[in-house]
C-alpha cells in the first residue's frame, strides 16, 4: 500500500508539472499584446515607448522561458504575480473571490445529495416501475442538459415571469444572509443538476449490486423487515463507492462554475479566469488553471487511494 | 400680435428693469460672497468670459439645498491604483471625487473653466504664464501651490516613476516657480494642446505630500533590492560590491523609519476634492466621506457645498444587476445601456437625462493597401451605409449621424459638414466605375462584444445590397488590437471615446506618429493641418484649422464616420440640483461645481 | 456539456454481436428510439435547411428588431430583425457538422494513440497516458475555450481545439481495451503464427473495442455539441453571421425580459441534440453488451 501511495504521488507530481507547462504554453500562445489593448482602450496615447515601459514592468519583455521560471519560482513562493488588468495582486483577487466559489460548490454538493441519492436509491428498490424508468430518464436529462439554457430557463421562469428570485447579482452571506441565499439558490441548483443526474444513476446501480449480494438474501431470509435489510444491511456497502464519485464531480462541478458565474453574475474564480482569457491576463489566467487542475488531481489522488484501500486488486494493475 | 404695442413696450421695460435689478442683486451676493473668502480670486477674462450657468441662485435651481445623506452609486470595475498616472486606470470616475483637475472643460470640451489653475496665459507659443488657486489645501494638511504643482510635473515627468501619463508631457521643456502661486511653463517647441492636456490626467492635482511619500517608498525599493543583490554578490567574495552593498544598506537604514506609515497614493488617493476616501474595500466598494473644508463651496460663498455626508460606489459588474439596484432604490444613480432604456423610462421614481457624449462610432479603411486604397470604393461603402438605419437598428434609436470625426457638440467639429447621404445606387456606379462591377470582397476586423457584432452585420448587409462583400472576422480586443498593428484589414470598426483636446485624436488616427495609425492613412494635407493644429494656441484660429481639417477628411472620405454617441443617465428624483439647461452648457465644469443634494436631506 | 464519464466502460470481453441484433435491441430500447427520431430530425434540419427555413437567415429588417411571434415570423425577430426561426433551423448545420467531425477526429487520434499505448507498453504507455492525464485534469471547457482562444476564431479552429481534448477519453478506452485483449488466448495464437504488432493490432484488438468506442463516439457527439454551443455562447467559434445555436442564445439571453423565445428557443434544440445522443449512447450500450440484451426491457 505504501509502496502504491508513493507511486501515485509520483505519478501525480509528474502531471502537474506536465499540465504548469502545458498551461503557460497554451496562454502564451493567445494571441495579442494585452498591455497595449487595454492601453490603447483606455486612453489616447500616442507613444509607444510608454506600452514598451509598462509591458517591461509586468516583465512581459523578457524571453519566454525565463518568464516561465520567474514565474513558476514565485508562484510557488505565493507572489502569483499582478493582474494586468487591475494592477491588484492575484492572489489578493484569488482568495477574495475562493470563498464565494465555495458556497456555490456546497450548494451544489447539497443540491446533487439531495436530489440524487434518494432517486437513485428509489429506482433501485423498485426496479422497472414506471417511476423508475422517469427517474431514470431524468437523471439522462439532468447529465445532458446544457448549464446555460437550464440556467436561462430558471431565470426567465422564477426571476422574469414569477419574480420570486433575483435574476443574478451576489451578497457576501454574512453581510445579508437571506439575501445570499436567495441569490445561489439558481446557480447552485444548475451546478447541482449535473452531479444528481449522475448520482442517481450510480447510486441505482450501486444498490443493485449489493441488493443481489448473497448476504442480503441471507438478512432478508432471517426475516427482517425491509426497510431494516435496506438502511442497515445494503445501505452502508451501496454508499462507500458513491462516496468517492463525489470527489470525481469535483472537477465537473469546476467546470460548470465557469459559466453559471458568468450567467449569474457571481464575482467567483471562474468568472475571474474567464475574464482574464479575453483580457489576455497571463498571471490570473495561469493561477486559476494550476489551481484547478491541482485541485482536480488532489481529488483524483484521494479517490484512487481510496480504491486502492477498498479493493486491493487495483494496486497491482496500476 | 396679441398686446397692444404700448404694453408690449411697457413689457419689455419692466423685463429690462427687472433683469437689471436681478443683475445688480446677484452682482452684490457674488461680492459678498468673495468677500467672505477674500482667498477666492475667479479670473474671468475678456477673452475667457463667465460662462452662463456660473450661478447657484433660483434661477439655477429653485429648491434650497439642504446638507445629508449618503449618495449611492455603482461602478462596473474597482479602481486598482488610484494614482491615475500609474497603469492599469479602471476608473476614472472615482478618481473625480478626491482629485481635481487644474482646468475644467465646457459644455464644448473646449478647456476654459478655470479651476486649481485660475489664470493662464501664453507669454508666446513655448511660454505659459499659469496662476494658481489660493487657499487650496489637500486633504491630508498638504498645500497646493507652485511647488506642489512644480513637483506634480517632474514626478511625472521623471522615469522611474514609471507613470504612463509621462507620454503627454513630451513637449514640456521645463516648469519654474515664479511665486508661490505661479508658475511659467516652457514648451519645447509651440503646443497648443497644453491646456487640453491639463483638463487630462495630468492635470488631475495630487497631494503634494502623497507624491513625496511615494518617492520615498519607491527608493527604499530600489535600495532594499540593491541591497539584496549585492548582499549575494557579496557572500561569493565580491570585494567590490562591498562598498556599494555599504551604502545601499544605509540607504534602506535612512529610508525605512521615513517610509512608516505611509501609505502610497496608488492605494489610497489623496487630493483636493470634495470627498475623502473613508474605507476602500479593493473589488467591493468605496466609501467617501464629506470633505468640510473643500475650498470650492467657500470660495463661491456655500460652504455647506458638498451638501451630501459622503459617497459609496458599489462595485457591480453586471449592467442588469446595476439597474434592479436602481429601481430596487438601492442606488441613486446610474449611466444606463441603451437595450435598458423601456426599463427606467416610465418608472415613477427616476428621472431619466438623454445626453449627447463625445465619442464617436466609425468604420476605418486601409489606405496602405487593398481596394480601400481607391477613393470611389471608399466613397461607394460610406454612401452604401444608412446611418438613420443603423441608429435605429443597432442604438435602439439613440445616436446622432455622424459627418466628421469630432462630435457636433465639441469645439473642433465643422457645421457645413453633412452626413453622407444614404445613396446605394451612387455607390453600385461608383464601383461599377472602380471597376468592381462584378462585386468586390474586402476584409474586416470587429471586436467580438455583442454591440460591436451587431453594428457589423448590419454593415456587412447594407454592403452587400451593393455587391461589396465585406468578410468580418470578430475578434476579441486584444486580437484586434493586433489586427490594427498589422493593418490586416481593408475596413474595420473604429472610432475614438472620450475627444478632449482634438489633437490625440486627429494624431492617433491620422498622422503617421499616431498611436492608432500604423501606416495606414497618409493624408498629406490633413497632416500638415494636424501639425498646425499642435502649434496655434489661439482658440479661435486653432477652431478654424479643425474645421478645415474634418473638411479635407470629408472630401477625401477617409473613414466612414457612423454616428456620434447619445448617453442616457437616471437617478432617482430624490437627488436635487440638477439644471438640465446649465448641465449641457457646462458639461464638466458644471457637474464639479454645482453638487446635488437629497431632497429631505437623506436617502 | 454533458458530463461524459468514461468510467462506465470498463473493457469487456469479445462480443460477438449481430448488427440484426444490435438494431432490433436498439429499437426496443424505448429512450434510444426517441434519441434516434430527435437525431435524424436534427440532421435533416442541417440538410434540408435551405428547404424548410422561411426566410434567408442573413436577411436584416433594422425597422422589425427583437419582435416577438407573429404570423410572418413564428418566432420573432433577432436584433438584427433577422427571422429566429430560419436562423435556428440552419444553425443546426453548424452544430451538427462541429459533433460529428469531432467526434470523428477525436476518435482517429484517441484510437491510435491508445493503441500505441496498449501494445507498445512501457515508456510509450508511460509517456502518452500521461499526457492523457495531462489533459484531464484540466475541466474540459476552460481547455477548450483557451485553446479555441488561441487558435482564433472560425469553425475549423473550434473543431480542432475540442478534438485536442477528446483524443484523450477515447485514448484511455481504446488502451484499456488493449491491456485487457492483449493477453488473450487467441491474440497470443495469432502472434505465434507470427502475425505483425500493427496487424494484430487492427485485426484482433480494434475490432473488440468497436462497442464501447461506438458508445463514446454517440455520447461524443453530443458532447461536442455542448462544447460548441458553450465556445459560441462566450463569442468564441464560428463567426457571425453564421447562425450558431450557441451564439443566438448568447444574444437572447440579454433581450430574455423581453423577446424570451430568442435564447429558449436555440436552447431547446442544443438540449434537445445533446439529449438524443445521450439516449442514443444509452440504447447502444445496452443493445452491444451482451449480458444486459439477454434482459431486453430496460429503460
Amino acid at each position: 500500500m505504501k509502496q502504491y501511495i508513493i507511486r501515485r504521488i509520483i505519478y501525480s507530481l509528474l502531471i502537474l508539472a506536465g499540465a504548469i507547462v502545458i498551461t503557460f504554453i497554451m496562454v502564451r500562445l493567445l494571441p495579442g499584446d494585452p498591455i497595449r489593448a487595454a492601453m490603447q482602450q483606455n486612453v489616447d496615447l500616442n507613444d509607444a515607448s510608454i506600452v514598451e515601459e509598462v509591458r517591461a514592468r509586468y516583465g512581459l519583455d523578457r524571453p519566454v522561458h525565463v518568464q516561465f521560471f520567474m514565474w513558476l519560482i514565485d508562484f510557488f513562493k505565493g507572489d502569483w504575480g499582478t493582474s494586468l488588468s487591475s494592477g491588484e495582486k492575484v492572489t489578493a483577487m484569488f482568495w477574495r473571490r475562493v470563498p464565494v466559489t465555495l458556497e456555490l460548490f456546497v450548494g451544489a454538493t447539497i443540491w446533487a445529495w439531495v436530489l440524487g441519492i434518494p432517486l437513485g436509491i428509489y429506482s433501485a428498490l423498485n426496479r422497472n416501475s414506471w417511476l423508475d424508468a422517469l427517474f431514470t430518464s431524468v437523471s439522462v436529462f439532468g447529465i445532458s442538459i446544457p448549464v446555460f439554457w437550464e440556467a436561462i430557463i430558471l431565470i426567465y421562469f422564477f426571476a422574469v415571469f414569477l419574480q420570486v428570485l433575483p435574476p443574478s447579482g451576489y451578497v457576501a452571506f454574512f453581510e445579508n444572509p437571506i439575501e445570499n441565499l436567495k441569490l445561489v439558490l439558481m446557480p447552485t441548483f444548475v451546478m447541482g443538476t449535473q452531479s444528481a443526474g449522475g448520482l442517481a444513476r450510480y447510486v441505482r446501480s450501486s444498490f443493485l449490486e449489493v441488493l443481489g449480494k448473497d448476504y442480503i438474501r441471507t438478512a432478508r431470509a432471517k426475516g427482517l423487515r425491509e426497510k431494516a435489510v435496506i438502511f442497515r444491511h445494503a445501505a452502508k456497502p451501496a454508499m462507500i463507492p458513491v462516496v468517492t464519485i463525489i470527489g470525481l464531480s469535483w472537477g465537473g462541478l469546476i467546470g460548470g462554475s465557469f459559466i453559471v458565474e458568468l450567467m449569474f453574475a457571481i464575482p467567483g474564480v471562474g468568472r475571474m479566469g474567464l475574464d482574464a482569457v479575453f483580457a489576455r491576463d497571463f498571471p490570473i489566467v495561469q493561477a486559476t488553471m494550476v489551481v484547478v487542475s491541482l485541485n482536480v488531481l488532489i481529488m483524483n489522488f484521494i479517490v484512487d487511494i481510496t480504491y486502492g484501500y477498498l479493493d486491493p486488486r487495483v494496486r497491482l494493475i496500476k | 400680435m396679441i398686446f397692444p404695442k404700448r404694453v408690449s413696450i411697457g413689457a419689455v421695460l419692466l423685463t429690462i428693469i427687472l433683469a437689471s435689478t436681478l443683475f445688480a442683486a446677484m452682482n452684490f451676493f457674488v461680492h459678498k460672497a468673495l468677500a467672505q473668502d477674500e482667498q477666492s480670486e475667479w479670473v474671468w477674462t475678456q477673452k475667457n468670459p463667465k460662462p452662463s450657468w456660473w450661478r447657484w441662485d433660483e434661477k439655477y435651481y429653485p429648491a434650497k439645498p439642504v446638507r445629508g445623506g449618503i449618495y449611492r452609486t455603482a461602478a462596473s470595475r474597482y479602481i486598482g491604483l488610484m494614482n491615475p498616472n500609474h497603469w492599469p486606470v479602471n476608473d476614472w470616475v472615482s478618481m473625480g471625487n478626491f482629485y481635481e483637475k487644474l482646468i475644467l472643460t465646457d459644455g464644448n470640451y473646449r478647456s476654459t473653466v478655470p479651476f486649481l489653475a485660475s489664470y493662464w496665459e501664453y507669454k508666446d507659443p513655448v511660454t505659459v504664464i499659469m496662476k494658481l488657486r489660493k487657499g487650496v489645501k489637500f486633504t491630508d494638511g498638504s498645500a497646493f501651490n507652485a511647488e506642489a504643482i512644480k513637483f506634480q510635473i517632474d514626478w511625472i515627468r521623471d522615469k522611474r516613476n514609471g507613470a504612463w501619463s509621462r507620454a503627454w508631457l513630451a513637449p514640456v521643456k521645463s516648469i519654474e516657480v515664479v511665486d508661490e502661486y505661479t508658475v511659467r511653463w516652457k514648451f519645447k517647441k509651440p503646443w497648443a494642446g497644453f491646456l487640453g492636456i491639463m483638463s487630462n490626467v495630468p492635470g488631475y492635482v495630487l497631494s503634494h505630500q502623497g507624491l513625496k511619500n511615494d518617492v520615498i517608498l519607491r527608493d527604499l525599493k530600489k535600495a532594499q533590492g540593491q541591497a539584496k543583490r549585492l548582499k549575494r554578490k557579496l557572500a561569493k567574495g565580491g570585494e567590490k560590491a562591498k562598498k556599494k552593498y555599504e551604502k545601499a544598506k544605509a540607504d534602506v537604514d535612512r529610508l525605512t523609519p521615513m517610509a512608516e506609515g505611509i501609505v502610497s497614493l496608488d492605494a489610497w488617493g489623496v487630493g483636493s476634492g470634495p470627498w475623502i476616501i473613508e474605507e476602500a474595500k479593493p473589488g467591493n466598494r468605496m466609501k467617501y466621506k464629506r470633505n468640510p473644508n473643500w475650498w470650492f463651496g467657500r470660495s463661491i460663498g456655500h460652504p455647506d457645498m458638498p451638501y451630501m455626508d459622503g459617497v459609496l460606489v458599489t462595485v457591480i459588474p453586471e449592467p442588469s444587476v446595476r439597474l434592479a439596484n436602481l429601481k430596487a432604490g438601492k442606488i441613486e444613480a446610474l449611466h444606463i445601456d441603451k437595450s435598458q432604456y423601456p426599463l427606467v423610462k416610465d418608472d415613477p421614481n427616476l428621472n431619466v437625462w438623454i445626453t449627447p457624449g463625445n465619442h464617436v462610432t466609425s468604420m476605418v479603411f486601409n489606405h496602405a493597401e487593398g481596394p480601400c486604397k481607391d477613393i470611389r470604393v471608399r466613397k461607394a461603402i460610406s454612401h452604401a451605409i444608412d446611418r438613420k438605419a443603423i441608429i435605429k437598428g443597432t442604438q435602439f434609436g439613440f445616436g446622432i449621424e455622424a459627418s466628421c470625426m469630432y462630435p457636433a457638440i465639441h469645439w473642433t467639429h465643422n457645421p457645413n459638414l453633412k452626413p453622407v447621404k444614404y445613396d446605394p445606387e451612387l455607390s453600385k456606379k461608383l464601383l461599377a466605375e472602380a471597376g468592381y462591377a462584378k462585386g468586390l470582397t474586402i476584409r474586416g476586423v470587429m471586436g467580438n462584444d455583442q454591440s460591436s457584432v451587431k453594428l457589423g452585420q448590419a454593415i456587412k448587409s447594407m454592403l452587400a445590397q451593393v455587391g461589396i462583400e465585406w468578410k468580418i472576422r470578430t475578434v476579441d480586443p486584444v486580437s484586434g488590437s493586433d489586427a490594427n498593428k498589422n493593418r490586416d484589414y481593408d475596413m474595420a470598426g473604429g472610432g475614438w471615446a472620450w475627444i478632449y483636446d482634438p489633437d490625440l485624436m486627429a494624431t492617433g488616427l491620422y498622422h503617421p506618429d499616431g498611436g492608432f495609425n500604423y501606416g495606414r492613412s497618409n493624408n498629406e494635407k490633413a497632416i500638415a493641418l494636424i501639425e498646425a493644429g499642435r502649434t496655434e494656441t489661439d482658440l479661435v484660429k486653432r477652431q478654424k484649422i479643425y474645421w478645415e481639417l474634418e473638411k479635407i477628411l470629408y472630401e477625401n472620405y477617409e473613414d466612414a464616420w457612423l454616428f456620434w454617441y447619445v448617453g442616457i443617465d437616471a437617478n432617482r428624483k430624490v437627488v436635487l440640483g440638477y439644471n438640465r439647461e446649465m448641465g449641457m452648457a457646462g458639461q464638466e465644469g458644471y457637474f464639479a461645481t454645482h453638487p446635488g443634494w437629497f431632497k429631505d436631506g437623506h436617502n | 456539456m454533458a458530463a461524459v464519464t468514461t468510467e462506465e466502460f470498463e473493457p469487456r470481453r469479445k462480443s460477438n454481436v449481430g448488427f440484426l441484433a444490435i438494431v432490433r435491441t436498439l429499437f426496443k430500447h424505448r429512450l434510444s428510439l426517441v434519441g434516434i427520431v430527435i437525431i435524424v430530425f436534427m440532421f435533416s434540419l442541417a440538410i434540408f435547411a435551405p428547404v424548410l427555413a422561411p426566410y434567408d437567415p442573413l436577411e436584416q429588417d433594422l425597422d422589425n428588431v427583437l419582435k416577438g411571434p407573429s404570423i410572418k415570423h413564428w418566432l420573432g425577430t433577432d436584433d438584427l430583425g433577422r427571422d429566429l426561426l430560419s436562423r435556428v433551423i440552419y444553425g443546426a448545420q453548424v452544430s451538427m457538422t462541429v459533433g460529428v467531425a469531432c467526434t470523428v477526429f477525436s476518435l482517429i487520434v484517441g484510437t491510435f494513440l491508445g493503441l500505441l499505448a496498449g501494445f507498445k507498453g512501457g515508456k510509450t504507455d508511460q509517456i502518452i497516458m500521461r499526457l492523457v492525464d495531462m489533459v484531464m485534469i484540466f475541466p474540459g471547457f476552460i481547455f477548450i475555450l483557451i485553446l479555441a482562444a488561441a487558435l482564433g476564431p472560425g469553425m475549423i479552429n473550434i473543431i480542432i481545439a475540442i478534438s485536442l481534448f477528446g483524443w484523450a477519453g477515447a485514448a484511455r478506452i481504446i488502451r484499456g481495451n488493449v491491456l485487457s485483449t492483449r493477453e488473450e488466448p487467441y491474440v497470443d495464437a495469432a502472434r505465434a503464427a507470427g502475425a505483425s504488432q500493427w496487424r494484430i493490432m487492427f485485426k484482433h484488438v480494434l475490432p473488440n473495442s468497436a462497442a464501447p468506442m461506438i458508445v463514446a463516439a454517440a455520447l461524443g457527439i453530443g458532447g461536442a455539441v455542448g462544447m460548441e454551443a458553450g465556445a459560441a455562447f462566450l463569442g468564441i467559434g464560428v463567426q457571425p453571421p453564421t447562425p450558431s445555436w450557441g451564439r443566438e442564445l448568447r444574444i437572447g439571453y440579454t433581450y430574455l425580459a423581453t423577446v424570451p423565445l430568442f435564447s429558449i428557443a436555440p436552447g431547446m434544440l442544443i438540449t434537445l441534440a445533446i439529449l438524443a445522443f445521450t439516449f442514443l449512447a444509452d440504447g447502444l450500450r445496452d443493445a452491444l453488451d451482451p449480458r444486459i440484451r439477454g434482459e431486453g426491457k430496460k429503460m
